[in-house]
């Protein structure tokens, strides 16, 4: 397998001094042995399965709709079994300690009173919704399903660049991967040990039940509908889970409860997987004007009647400014030391933090923490003296508002590119989707990989040309070899914290623990090791970055004065389920990320393919009385109009 | 297991639309063929169909001619013309895709690779003489998706609707053609000259061979092609399943599958449908095409009526 590792980023399959990294090594062999036509011509298959599957975006611009296959790659991302079980424990521990500060401020606040989460960040933020104050979910459940985007830096270390805690999504195209790579690439995955990730949407299922207030209660999908950049999702949950999919329109609050509309009349509702946002969920508590939601939702949850998944108010621990605190959270709650680290990030609000950020605005990213989607965001390196001169003015002014974060350079992986017909790096993130549960927290093993396919990119988002990689986590640590297995056997996984997880503690995430001696020392495999050579890495990683950057910023111009005109149903769309695939880049991230999705899931729908065609085309009611000479068609009933309308004419929620 | 509104609503609609597109693929390629060997005028030809379908008008406005190029246009691909091949399937696909997680994967994989193939294409097939070729993949795709729903769709109320759909817009159709046809053969006839019965006859033939009645009414009629034989057969035949009478007699059986789901709610729908059964079973055809007693109009009416019904019972919101 010819490929050039490059020596600027953390490789995932080499090591700094080219050889592969022994969890890798089968991987390795098997693409050799396969010969790259073979490999090309398999990925040509992958596309059209997905393209015949319909497991695409949306990207309906015009009555000729199109839809996008989500790029994938078939080199998959390995994770050996040690640095898997570094990861699980700290997503572990993060969304415990995520759940009891969601139950402490909507209850008695006591991290507040205790100074240790300034009051006014929590009770500023848009996403702090006091309408469920005091109410206590099912099983105090507030995040049952999170969504945590991790990259690896320059050293290789995991690193959490955020927190998705509303409605996450991109597990299907983990699942729907890793079938499709299963079906085209079998002898790929033979004698490798590669963990099964089958078990998803049974847990979930199991997860969802067991927040039911009655027994035995009824489970649906909400989706704001197959116009959102996300059905493929919604709907193939709901199938693997046997439960309905539903859209506002199909149910109502009746008597205290929630019901679906059927052909047998009412039915009801125990719990509600929503990937709708608080924002539109329930016109009656929050905005007025949507029509993806369900009168009165909030009341019968206030009584307990219905639990909704992720619970209400979740938002308010992902905004920018609490998860630079997750890290005092985690030791407030739990008593423990952060296992994954955040991205360095300086506060406005503290004086040090402020002094640091003026002092180094050239060199970072400063954002404002009310915003997200790029707004009120500087990139030191690439701003010009006069721009960083005059936002220092608006961060010295409001010095809570804002939040500081050195750039940082993803690390890369192998990935096969058809126009060279070759192996090339190109930058990766992960997102793990957590399940958490009463009792336990399940983690799939992986996660999604995206990877930035446009060369030299750090963006992973799929509009801006990122795609997706199957993601394996390994259930040793690699090689494959009856030592290997071996060493699973006597090694550190099983049991709690291990000599692994201390060193990753010590930053060097990436080392496989056990290579054996004479395989290659741990030098070999520790990149960044000599200061200087980190230095150079982080320059250049620095210098990608910005070019990724303003590589974005000339394609997808922000204009953050045009946050209230005439907004697309993109963007509705988007509002309607955040924490979508978007927020990706590095520490510079959401602002592409969130302006591109918009693109994506716009429909427009031909304006003359409604009513407007007079004589065939009338609709059901009408035709009843109407000449029989006259076609029938599909009505469009009052609530898809104003779906439609909505679509149409709704702004950004609550992602300003 | 109840079913929601929606999902009924568009499995219904599911029916009817993937049923218009292979009738409409069907009439477009007899009529197109026939067309090759007829002399005269382009227009005469082709304005029956269009008034089957609808949408004279649109085409003139948006091809400025009317012959057997823009009205094979428009039938088939255009995405303007709301009852196009392509339209249909659109559409069909549409309401599929609202429904992901009920259909099986492999129905909804055989309508989304026929959408794929079949809803972007444009005159370059009839450049390359591939309209036979076109209208035979749709009246496959249609096919091929009621054979998967045949053997994987479970025969719960969803299965049901669709049903209800399918066979309502078959008995549709064919009363549309039928009545199409009069017309046109009463304008024929009124020329009285020798060429215009000739047509009149190959007229009559084509219309069975847009409903593949041609062969199964050769073997069942040996007098040869009379308007009325062939009225009779495509109205009333108890056999063959493209007749009105045999559609309306599987619209009422699903109706009243649905309806065991719900005993007695809604006794109005079996009301009707049964009643337009019973009269295509014991009315001659001399009844309906003379005496008008039902006419065709007045079964069109009815079949109408039923769907108004089923929407009202079971789509509308609560």
């Amino acid at each position: 397998m010819k490929y050039e590792p490059g020596n600027s980023f953390f490789d995932e399959m080499y090591a700094a001094d080219g050889r592969v990294r022994p969890h890798y090594q089968g991987l390795q062999e098997y693409i050799d042995r396969l010969g790259v036509s073979e490999f090309q011509r398999r990925h040509g298959m992958l596309d059209l399965a997905f393209r015949n599957q319909g497991i695409t975006f949306t990207v309906y611009g015009d009555s000729k709709g199109t839809e996008r296959t989500f790029p994938f790659d078939p080199v998959p991302r390995v994770i050996p079994a040690s640095e898997w079980a570094h990861v699980e424990a700290g997503l572990t521990q993060r969304v415990g300690a995520l759940n009891f500060f969601l139950n402490d401020i909507y209850g008695d606040a006591q991290i507040l009173n205790d100074d240790v989460i300034p009051s006014e960040l929590v009770y500023t933020s848009t996403h702090f919704r006091r309408e469920v104050h005091g109410v206590t979910p099912p099983g105090k459940l507030y995040t049952h399903i999170v969504g945590t985007d991790l990259i690896r830096d320059e050293k290789g270390e995991y690193l959490v660049l955020e927190d998705n805690l509303r409605s996450p999504s991109g597990v299907s195209y983990l699942l729907s991967n890793r079938d499709a790579m299963r079906r085209i690439y079998p002898k790929m995955f033979e004698g490798q040990g590669v963990r099964s990730v089958q078990h998803y949407a049974t847990s979930l299922l199991s997860l969802l039940q067991s927040v039911s207030p009655r027994d035995n209660g009824t489970v649906v999908v909400l989706t704001p509908g197959m116009y959102n950049s996300a059905y493929f999702e919604h709907a193939y949950l709901a199938q693997q889970m046997g439960v309905e999919l539903v859209e506002g329109r199909d149910l109502f609050v009746d008597a205290g409860r929630v019901w679906m509309r059927t052909t047998g009349g009412r039915q009801q509702v125990d719990v509600i997987y929503r990937r709708i946002d608080d924002d539109f969920i329930d016109p009656l508590t929050f905005r007025r004007d949507s029509a993806l939601g369900v009168s009165g939702l909030i009341e019968v949850y206030r009584q307990g009647r219905v639990a909704i998944a992720n619970a209400v108010g979740t938002g308010v621990a992902d905004d920018k400014a609490v998860y630079a605190y997750v890290p005092d959270m985690i030791k407030y709650y739990l008593n423990e030391e952060p296992i994954l680290n955040n991205v360095p990030t300086f506060l406005g609000s503290d004086s040090d933090h402020l002094e640091h950020i003026v002092g180094n605005a050239a060199n970072m990213v400063i954002k404002a923490v009310g915003e997200a989607g790029g707004y009120g965001m500087l990139i030191g390196p690439s701003a010009t003296e006069e721009e960083v001169a005059e936002f220092l003015v608006k961060v010295r002014a409001n010095p809570r508002d804002f939040i500081g974060q050195p750039v940082v350079g993803l690390s890369r992986h192998p990935t096969f590119y058809e126009d060279s017909s070759a192996f090339e790096g190109a930058h990766i993130d992960l997102r793990p989707y957590i399940l958490c549960g009463k009792d336990e927290v399940t983690i799939v093993p992986g996660g999604l990989t995206r990877v930035a396919l446009r060369r030299g990119s750090l963006v992973v988002n799929s509009s801006q040309g990122g795609g997706s990689k199957d993601t394996w986590v390994l259930d040793h640590d690699g090689p494959v070899t009856p030592q290997g297995q071996s060493q699973f056997m006597h090694g550190h996984v099983g049991g709690g914290l291990s000599q692994g997880q201390t060193q990753f503690q010590g930053g060097f995430g990436a080392v496989p623990i056990d290579t054996p001696a004479g395989e290659g020392g741990a030098e070999e495999v520790m990149p960044g090791v000599d200061p200087a050579l980190a230095g150079i890495r982080e320059q250049v990683a620095e210098e990608a970055q910005i070019g990724a950057y303003v590589q974005s910023q000339e394609q997808e111009p922000v204009d953050p004065g045009d946050t209230h005109s005439v907004p697309t149903a993109g963007e509705e769309s988007q509002a309607a389920e955040t924490g979508d695939l978007d927020p990706a880049l590095g520490a510079v991230g959401e602002q592409v990320a969130q302006d591109v999705d918009s693109q994506i899931g716009v429909y427009v729908e031909d304006p003359g393919s409604g009513e407007q065609v007079p004589q065939q085309r009338q609709s059901q009611e009408q035709s009843g009385s109407g000449s029989p000479t006259q076609r029938q068609s599909q009505s469009q009933s009052q609530s898809q109009k104003s779906y439609q309308q909505e679509l149409e004419k709704n702004e950004l929620g609550g992602d300003k | 297991m109840l079913l929601l509104s929606r999902l009924a609503e568009s499995l219904f609609w599911i029916g009817r639309y993937m049923e218009r597109a292979e009738n409409t693929a069907r009439l477009l390629n007899v009529n197109y063929y026939a067309g090759l060997e007829v002399s005269g005028r382009a227009r005469e030809y082709w304005t029956p169909l269009l008034e089957l379908t609808g949408g004279e008008a649109q085409l003139r406005a948006k091809y400025g001619r009317l012959d057997a190029r823009s009205v094979s246009s428009w039938m088939a691909f255009d995405r303007d013309n709301p009852s196009s091949i392509a339209s249909s399937l659109a559409r069909a696909r549409e309401n599929a895709r609202g429904l992901r997680d009920r259909l099986p994967s492999e129905m909804w994989e055989t309508l989304n690779r026929s959408y794929l193939t079949l809803c972007f294409e444009n005159g370059d097939v009839l450049d390359r003489d591939g309209l036979f070729e076109y209208c035979a993949a749709a009246r496959d795709a249609s096919q091929f998706f009621f054979g998967i729903a045949f053997a994987t769709l479970p025969r719960d109320e969803g299965w049901s609707f669709m049903r209800a759909g399918q066979t309502l817009e078959r008995g549709d159709n064919t009363l549309r053609v039928l009545q199409s046809r009069f017309k046109d053969a009463d304008a024929l006839a009124a020329r009285g000259d020798p060429a215009g019965r000739a047509l009149q006859d190959q007229r009559w033939v084509s219309t069975l061979k847009g409903a593949s009645a041609n062969e199964a009414y050769r073997k069942r009629v040996h007098t040869g092609i009379t308007p009325m034989r062939v009225t009779e057969f495509l109205l009333l035949d108890e056999y063959f399943p493209r007749s009105v009478r045999h559609s309306a007699m599987n619209l009422s059986e699903a109706l009243e599958q649905i309806g065991r789901f719900h005993p007695g709610a809604h006794p109005e729908i079996l009301r009707l449908s049964r009643w337009l059964v019973a009269r295509l079973q014991y009315a001659r055809v001399a009844d309906i095409i003379d005496g008008e007693d039902p006419g065709i109009e007045t079964l069109l009416e009815d079949f109408n009526r039923v769907g108004a019904a089923i929407t009202a019972a079971y789509f509308e919101e609560e």
